[in-house]
């Protein structure tokens, strides 16, 4: 694709982004005309800020930073269908997360951050573990580990919530959702999305080398252990954000990077945007279609997430016939 | 000529293997040199072991005088350029951008900014004869067109020597000559120092002028093809046999009807 491809993908991302947060924000119990916004009375301007504005930012947060752990995973093992996800990075968190609610710790933002940074970084030590040979990364071991230890901790997660009978309290987590979204919660994904971005457009070149084998990249000058080192850190600091927040997601991850890298496949650092900016789109669209179509109930996100993504991704494969690794 | 690699009491070995026991190397400036050995004799090893990507077990590795260990991983990327036997490489990517990649040693700053990218890249694409396919993806290439592409990207290195670790496997003839061809040119007119791990004996004699040959842990012979390429050495370190013919006007030699001394 030429050079201005890329220009007009992230301009085009953008726009939708945008016209996605402006509905969001409008619907909900009740829809609040964009038009009426500025003129509207103090209760309405209060629901909008607290609520509802609180609730579209987490969502695009959330989204961009699931796509870029994503991205980063599967440039990090060669492999399409990586994701923190079902890689259990994301079942590690949650499972942190509710036992720390159990053991009585009092779940503010700051107790959820470094719960379910601890247990993702553990998840994903003990998968990546599995998986590391002398000669490198075993992508075959990663993705088949990876899914056990997830499917393993996730079970152990609803065995902690029916055992304790507190199914209902850990909903949001196992469920995933935006619904009770504070202002705080923003804050602080904002304060962790910086950092990736930041982290990431300091060692773009570095990660984007990630893709060759270690000998290539070892020859071009890069410490492939050390890239390696930095790539884990963030795929686990944006997963267990995201989780911290918005529960257990799937398919954001694992969808959204293939899509972009198949309508413009490209080195990793250039498809960072595009990449983050669809994620926030769809995780934006999915919250939308959750608080809407069953309207008052909150529909479950991390399922709706699946049936969407799933859909798209198996039209994608059908049109493609190939999956590259 | 003088030495631009020298190596001395070299040891090389993994898992309690020994692949090189205190052995010294010379790799002369400006000249192509070619490891020749028998399958598993280390010569792929050795061409790691100089682009520091394996670590020695003991001795060391000079470079004009100066030891390999002391530079840096992007330094060292600038003075030599390391192209593995078969590079793992998304196919979606394009030739352009594949050959960016050997550019990563330059990038300098906090953003990692690289000035002379444009003219470098292109330069490279130029002298690997692939500035035509800049755009394509490289899973739409012959086997040939592709290794040009890998080459390109190690030349965006900008470094005197190069090392090829078997650049020719997997390719068919006509693609094998075009590469060893390149690989010729870069060596005539740019004055590169290059380091060929090959497999086809006449292909080595051919086209390197100095050949190391690498056996059962040493570094059985040194010098010309001529020198190397005996009776002797062919027996006890190939276990074949074969006519050594000079083709007029060639100071090298060529084998012809080999057969395996099993057979005879």
């Amino acid at each position: 694709m030429k050079h201005n491809s890329l220009w007009r993908l992230n301009v085009g991302l953008l726009v939708l982004l945008i016209c996605l947060a402006v509905v969001s924000t409008a619907a909900g119990v009740k829809w609040y005309s964009p038009l009426t916004w500025v003129s509207a009375d103090h209760l309405t301007q209060q629901i909008l800020l607290t609520i509802r504005l609180p609730r579209t930012i987490a969502a695009i947060f959330v989204g961009a930073m699931l796509a870029l752990s994503g991205q980063l995973m599967q440039n990090l093992s060669h492999n399409p269908i990586a994701d923190p996800s079902i890689l259990g990075v994301n079942a590690g968190a949650m499972l942190a997360l509710m036992i720390g609610g159990l053991v009585g710790l009092n779940l503010n933002i700051v107790n959820s951050l470094w719960l379910s940074l601890l247990g993702a970084g553990v998840a994903f030590v003990i998968v990546l573990g599995l998986a590391m040979r002398r000669r490198g990364l075993d992508v075959l071991r990663f993705i088949l580990g990876g899914t056990v230890v997830s499917s393993l901790i996730t079970c152990i997660a609803y065995a902690v919530g029916i055992l304790t009978n507190q199914t209902a309290q850990y909903r949001n987590l196992l469920v995933g959702g935006f619904a009770n979204v504070t202002m705080g919660q923003v804050h602080a994904l904002f304060v962790v999305l910086m950092i990736l971005l930041i982290t990431v457009a300091c060692f773009h070149n570095e990660l984007s080398l990630l893709i060759l084998d270690d000998s290539t990249a070892r020859g071009l000058g890069v410490r492939p252990a050390r890239t390696r080192l930095i790539a884990s850190g963030l795929v686990v600091l944006a997963a267990s954000m995201a989780v911290a927040v918005g529960g257990n997601i799937g398919f954001v991850g694992l969808g959204v990077p293939q899509i972009i890298n198949y309508w413009h496949p490209d080195r990793f650092d250039r498809n960072v945007a595009p990449t983050m900016l669809l994620g926030a789109s769809f995780m934006l669209g999915v919250d939308l279609l959750a608080k809407t179509l069953d309207h008052p109930n909150e529909l479950p996100l991390s399922a709706l997430s699946a049936i969407c993504g799933g859909i798209f991704l198996m039209m994608m494969l059908n049109r493609k016939h190939e999956v590259v690794a | 000529m003088a030495d631009i690699i020298t190596g001395t009491h070299l040891t090389i070995g993994y898992n309690q293997r020994v692949i090189l026991r205190d052995q010294e190397l010379h790799i002369p400036a400006g000249q192509i040199t070619g490891l020749i050995g028998p399958n598993g004799s280390g010569k792929s090893t050795l061409l790691k072991a100089i682009a520091q990507i394996n670590s020695l077990t003991a001795g060391e590795l000079q470079l004009q005088g100066q030891p390999l260990s002391d530079f840096s991983s992007k330094q060292l990327a600038t003075k030599l350029a390391y192209l593995a036997q078969s590079p793992e490489v998304p196919g979606d990517l394009t030739v352009a951008t594949l050959v960016k990649l050997g550019r990563y040693a330059y990038h300098q700053g906090m953003f990692g900014a690289d000035p002379d990218e444009k003219v470098q890249v292109q330069a490279a694409m130029l002298q690997a004869k692939v500035a035509d396919l800049a755009d394509r993806p490289l899973n739409s290439l012959s086997g040939g067109q592709r290794q040009r592409a890998m080459i390109a990207m190690t030349l965006a290195q900008n470094a005197e020597i190069l090392l090829l670790d078997e650049p020719t496997t997997y390719l068919d003839l006509t693609h094998q000559l075009s590469v060893l061809n390149l690989m010729q040119c870069l060596n005539r007119d740019m004055g590169k120092t290059i380091v060929v791990v090959l497999h086809d004996l006449n292909q080595a004699a051919r086209y390197c002028e100095h050949l190391i040959c690498v056996h059962d842990g040493k570094l059985v012979a040194t010098g010309t093809p001529k020198q190397v390429l005996t009776d002797d050495l062919l027996a006890s370190v190939f276990g074949v046999k074969a006519e050594l013919v000079t083709p007029t006007g060639c100071d090298y030699p060529q084998l012809l009807n080999t057969e395996t001394l099993e057979d005879a």
